[in-house]
């Protein structure tokens, strides 16, 4: 018994080691030092504050801000960082020192230089950054010949010491504290040099205050369009005589003037047309096709093409309106304000009221059509699945196709029951149960009341027709749903004479010979209050089996002959009279 | 007992240590020692072949091709994303760029620099090696050995050149720049010591010797295009004249027929060529996919068993790296003719450019949709064919007519568009992108024409960064806008601007050393656009 009991001890006692032990080699393996690893990537505020970084001066201002916790947290950002004889140079000019700064006045400095996001310099453009910094001003770089880049129109960022990578973002070390602009637009514009006189000296033809308020009133961001005197020399004004030159001016403005003729209303007005209610850098502006202005109801339109950004370019009928272009390299452009920005015009802009004119508008005049190195090419048959259009938006599946069909627009190529307009048409199966719907954005539209005409080559059977509804949707406006549903299996009788087919609500649309496969039907009257580009929809209201081959839209305006002139095979129109001899093909 | 097992130790211990020699005696199993290697004319056979399939190596044909456009406006980015191709197209080049790397390029002269050391040294050992022999391959290394030099001169201005054989680890690596003229002019004076002795041909019966392996009129092509990078304008015809009056190449013929058509507009009749289809079609069949064709000097060889490194680059579109910039293409280079326009083509337009893909080397045949297969990427990759020469000579004479007056000055203005004349016809070139001919034709007009040609002649063929970076810098950059101007198409609109405030640096028309190489050659110094002098830290 008595060595039962020893032996147990014993073995209890080795058994309580045995535990003991395992316990601490099953847990140290866990804590192998070999497999865990801390990062060696430093943060922002940790690369600031390693020896040689040139940037400890700037890093005191971070921690007088408080702002030292977010540059060392996990974060996306970019911060502009001022070296330290930069800082050296804004103290001593301003008077300033890092003791006596105070927390705000830091914090100030500090965020106007942050960006909340990562931005390596590859996607600088030369213009504002993609986001604004931590004070909501957007800055804006410019490549200099040397590969260096120009920030905020103040600081040089070399081609080294550009991109560094930290854990929380990228640090780029400039050789100036970067400063917001004091003035608001209407003190830069009051202070403007030489080469504004003109626009200075139309501005004095009206009262300060109200200019003023023209300019920096109301809340949020505007932009000043402004042209210089060689922006008016190139519209045809003579300057020198700066009398004459008014006289010429109001005179011209009289000419173009829609609401009133009283001269300093129209002076007024011409101002109000300069300004834009937004905050429009360069980017900004190409990406978008109308902005409004503070002068009501009248929008600018813009056009970016091959790098030249144009205002108010009018090419559509028989209008031939240049546009003016926005010079993109003077020294006011993307120029920040501190309630602002200010553009440069290089000529004179003007309301300019457009009469309504008429749009024959071809629907495979889509860019990704027209991209296609065999767009109008006869025999050509392309399919396109529906989600590769940018200006179409279709209801549906969006892996339903359509095709695109064009015959050609040679002599050779003509065929009296398919002349199409330029030799294209799109075949779809707008159907209830395939493709339910096409909204379609418009070419640009003049304000005005236009009947709309829609022009197709008649397809499939009467027994299960292709019937559509038609939508006119303008923004900020309500929706105009047209009176008539069209059927494009529809067709009119060959008895009637043009005059009788208008007033059923028929015409024929192509002008060498008319056949009743080559139709077009009355849609409706439209009234459009603001000139620009608004959308038309086409909604299937039954199950149609077969496609409809859609050719053209046409906007006439209601007080226009709606069937002259009408257009040959290759788009040219061609008026009423001419012989047939002349109408291509000859 | 003792004597015998003495005796026993001893033998076993000679034995042993006899046998040891040779355990400690390693030679490679798997190649041959330099020791062993340069015995044989054979020897210096093979390793010329090795100098050859070096230039078919991927990464080296891929950059014969590559640098001459990826920085011009015929191409745009697919949509399969090459962030290092993105970045080159948006004028954001860095030295981290892997497409800067040079090393698959000195490793070629490096081999050419092997051979010229140790071929001579085999006469002594075969005597059956001829010096005509040994000279015939001394003269290809040079050449081979001047075409990368040439390449890499136009890539990255000065660069280091050496002419020493680096073969084991006791030289020292590092060499620094030199200047870009002067590397030139060695190499130039290279190329002329030795063109003479390359053979005119290599066999009679098989094309692919002629056009695969470097002859003397692929030499003269060489020193051709080197002269009119270099400015020598006389020595530039001297060499395209020597090529087309060989009579060993032609521009292969394509059939032509006329219709008599009445013009839409104004309702008269004209003659209108065109060019047959079967004639287009044998145009590019002969060219593009045979290859080795009757107009080709020199083209990179590829096989079913050493494919071109080109399907991802082109044959996936629009999936793929690079597709054709149809702006371009179809605004600038081939409007469309405007009498008989239905019949009446430029050629080349489809040839180039189809079905949204850069036709020349995705395509089996011309008007058939099919694209090759990953398996069936054999075209041959052209450096020189006779209508280069000819656009070439055309070029060159055109700027010796600038040192010209009056009669002269026109007369040698007429030889450079009679040679544009030639390309132009064979290819049913249209009236909408002709010259206006007069007879008071401006120097820079034919320039700017000659140009144009060039890019609609040699689309895609990796040439055109170099035609316009060589008009562009032409008399200390009279014309730089032949770049400026380029960046409308070669870049995003949104980079337009600071590429063109880039270009305004000459420095920055060439491309940063790669970073690998600044890191280990202590005497290489980076391109000074690339580098900010003040702050750099090394």
């Amino acid at each position: 018994m008595k060595k039962y009991n020893i032996r147990t001890k014993i073995l209890t006692k080795i058994a309580y080691i045995g535990l003991i032990v395992l316990v601490f080699t099953s847990c140290s393996s866990y804590l192998n030092p070999g497999q865990y690893r801390d990062s060696t990537t430093q943060m922002i505020d940790e690369y600031m504050a390693t020896k040689g970084s040139n940037l400890d001066l700037y890093l005191s201002i971070i921690s007088k801000a408080g702002l030292q916790g977010m540059m060392h947290a996990y974060g996306t950002y970019t911060c502009f960082a001022p070296t330290d004889s930069a800082v050296n140079t804004y103290l001593k000019e301003n008077n300033l020192s890092i003791s006596t700064m105070t927390q705000a006045q830091a914090a100030q400095i500090v965020k106007f230089h942050t960006i909340s996001d990562t931005i390596p310099t590859s996607s600088f453009i030369d213009g504002r950054l993609p986001y604004a910094n931590m004070l909501n001003v957007y800055l804006t770089t410019q490549t200099q010949n040397d590969n260096s880049i120009l920030v905020n129109r103040q600081g040089i960022l070399g081609t080294v010491n550009r991109n560094i990578q930290c854990g929380n973002g990228y640090i780029h070390k400039i050789d100036k504290v970067l400063t917001q602009q004091d003035s608001t637009v209407y003190q830069k514009f009051t202070n403007l040099g030489n080469d504004y006189s003109v626009m200075k000296f139309l501005a004095s033809k009206l009262d300060a205050v109200q200019m003023d308020s023209l300019i920096d009133g109301g809340g949020g961001f505007r932009t000043l369009l402004l042209q210089n005197d060689s922006a008016f020399i190139n519209a045809g004004f003579n300057i020198s005589d700066k009398d004459a030159f008014y006289t010429a001016f109001q005179a011209e403005l009289k000419n173009n003037a829609t609401t009133t003729t009283d001269p300093s209303g129209m002076l007024y007005n011409w101002f109000a047309y300069h300004i834009l209610p937004s905050r429009s850098y360069i980017t900004d502006m190409t990406a978008v096709t109308t902005l409004s202005t503070k002068l009501l109801n009248q929008p600018l339109t813009l056009v970016y093409r091959n790098d030249s950004l144009l205002v108010n370019e009018f090419k559509e009928g028989e209008l031939n309106d240049q546009g003016i272009l926005v010079n993109r390299k003077s020294t006011y452009t993307d120029y920040t304000c501190s309630n602002g920005v200010i553009q440069t015009l290089e000529s004179n802009l003007e309301v300019k009221a457009h009469k309504p004119y008429r749009v024959y508008w071809d629907i495979c005049a889509q860019p990704e059509i027209e991209a296609n190195s065999s767009y109008k090419k006869e025999g050509t048959s392309i399919n396109y699945t529906v989600s590769s259009f940018s200006n179409i938006t279709f209801g549906g599946s969006s892996s339903n196709t359509l095709t695109y069909i064009a015959n050609g627009t040679s002599a050779a190529d003509y065929q009296q029951k398919w002349q199409v307009i330029n030799g294209d048409y799109m075949s779809l199966r707008l159907s209830t149960s395939y493709i339910k719907s096409m909204a379609m954005k418009l070419p640009l539209l003049v304000a005005g009341t236009y009947k709309v005409w829609v022009c197709y080559r008649q397809s499939g059977s009467s027994t299960k027709p292709i019937y559509v509804k038609t939508t006119f949707q303008e923004d900020n406006y309500d929706d105009q749903v047209l009176p008539i549903i069209a059927n494009f299996s529809d067709e009119p009788n060959s008895k009637y004479t043009d005059d009788q087919l208008l007033a059923l609500g028929w015409k024929y649309y192509t002008a060498k010979n008319q056949y009743i496969t080559m139709c077009s039907k009355l849609l409706g009257t439209i009234t459009v209050y603001a000139t620009g580009q608004h959308t038309l929809l086409f909604t299937a209201t039954n199950a149609a089996a077969t496609n409809a081959f859609l050719d053209e839209i046409q906007f006439i305006p209601v007080d226009e002959d709606q069937i002259w002139p009408r257009q040959d095979i290759r788009g040219t129109l061609v008026p009423e009279g001419t012989a047939a001899s002349n109408i291509f093909p000859y | 007992m003792k004597k015998i097992r003495i005796l026993l130790v001893l033998i076993i211990a000679a034995l042993a240590t006899s046998s040891c020699d040779s355990w400690l005696n390693l030679t490679p199993t798997s190649g041959v020692a330099r020791d062993d290697y340069w015995k044989t004319k054979e020897d210096v056979a093979s390793f010329t072949t090795g100098l050859y399939s070096g230039l078919v190596g991927s990464d080296v044909s891929l950059k014969m091709w590559l640098w001459g456009e990826m920085r011009a406006d015929m191409i745009n980015t697919g949509t399969w994303n090459n962030s290092n191709l993105t970045l080159i197209k948006e004028g954001e080049i860095t030295e981290n760029n892997a497409y800067c790397n040079w090393a698959s390029f000195y490793t070629i002269i490096n081999d050419c620099n092997t051979l010229l050391k140790y071929a001579p040294g085999v006469k002594n050992n075969d005597n059956s090696f001829t010096q005509t022999a040994l000279e015939e391959y001394e003269a290809q290394a040079v050449a081979i050995r001047s075409l990368m030099y040439f390449y890499l001169i136009r890539n990255f201005g000065d660069i280091p050149y050496t002419t020493t054989a680096y073969t084991d680890d006791t030289q020292n690596f590092d060499i620094a720049k030199s200047d870009k003229d002067s590397v030139l002019t060695k190499v130039i004076s290279d190329m002329e010591g030795w063109v003479e002795k390359l053979p005119t041909s290599y066999s009679t019966s098989t094309a692919a010797y002629n056009k695969g392996k470097m002859t003397r009129y692929a030499g003269y092509a060489l020193l051709a295009d080197m002269y009119l990078w270099k400015e020598n304008y006389q020595k530039t015809i001297d060499y395209c004249d020597k090529i087309v009056s060989s009579g060993q190449y032609a521009l292969i013929p394509v059939a032509k027929g006329t219709e008599v058509v009445t013009d839409e507009d104004t309702q008269e009749i004209d003659t209108v060529t065109y060019a047959t289809t079967a004639g287009a079609e044998s145009l590019y069949t002969n060219l593009y996919v045979n290859g080795n064709s009757t107009e080709s000097i020199f083209e990179l060889q590829f096989a079913s068993d050493n494919l071109n490194p080109f399907y991802d680059w082109f044959a996936t579109s629009p999936h793929s790296y690079v597709i054709p910039n149809s702006d371009f293409i179809n605004d600038e280079l081939f409007p469309s003719a405007t009498v008989g326009s239905s019949i009446s083509q430029d050629i080349r337009e489809k040839i180039c450019s189809a079905n949204n893909s850069v036709w020349k080397y995705s395509g089996l045949a011309l008007n058939d949709k099919t694209v090759r297969t990953s398996t069936q990427m054999t075209n041959h990759l052209i450096v020189y064919r006779l209508a280069e020469i000819y656009l070439m000579r055309a070029e060159a004479e055109n700027q010796l007519a600038a040192s010209m007056t009056g009669d002269a000055q026109q007369a040698e203005i007429a030889e450079a568009l009679a040679d544009v004349d030639v390309v132009r016809s064979r290819s049913n070139a249209v009236d909408a992108t002709d010259i206006t001919r007069s007879s008071q034709m401006s120097v820079s007009m034919v320039e700017e024409f000659i140009l144009e040609e060039e890019a609609r002649e040699m689309a895609f063929e990796g040439k055109r960064w170099y035609d316009v970076l060589r008009n562009a810098k032409r008399n200390s950059y009279a014309h730089l806008h032949y770049l400026t101007d380029m960046c409308i198409y070669s870049t995003t609109s949104d980079k337009v601007y600071s590429l063109q405030a880039k270009y305004n640096n000459h420095n920055s028309h060439y491309l940063p050393i790669y970073i690998n190489d600044m890191k280990s050659n202590s005497l290489l110094v980076q391109n000074s656009f690339y580098a900010d002098e003040s702050t750099t830290s090394k």
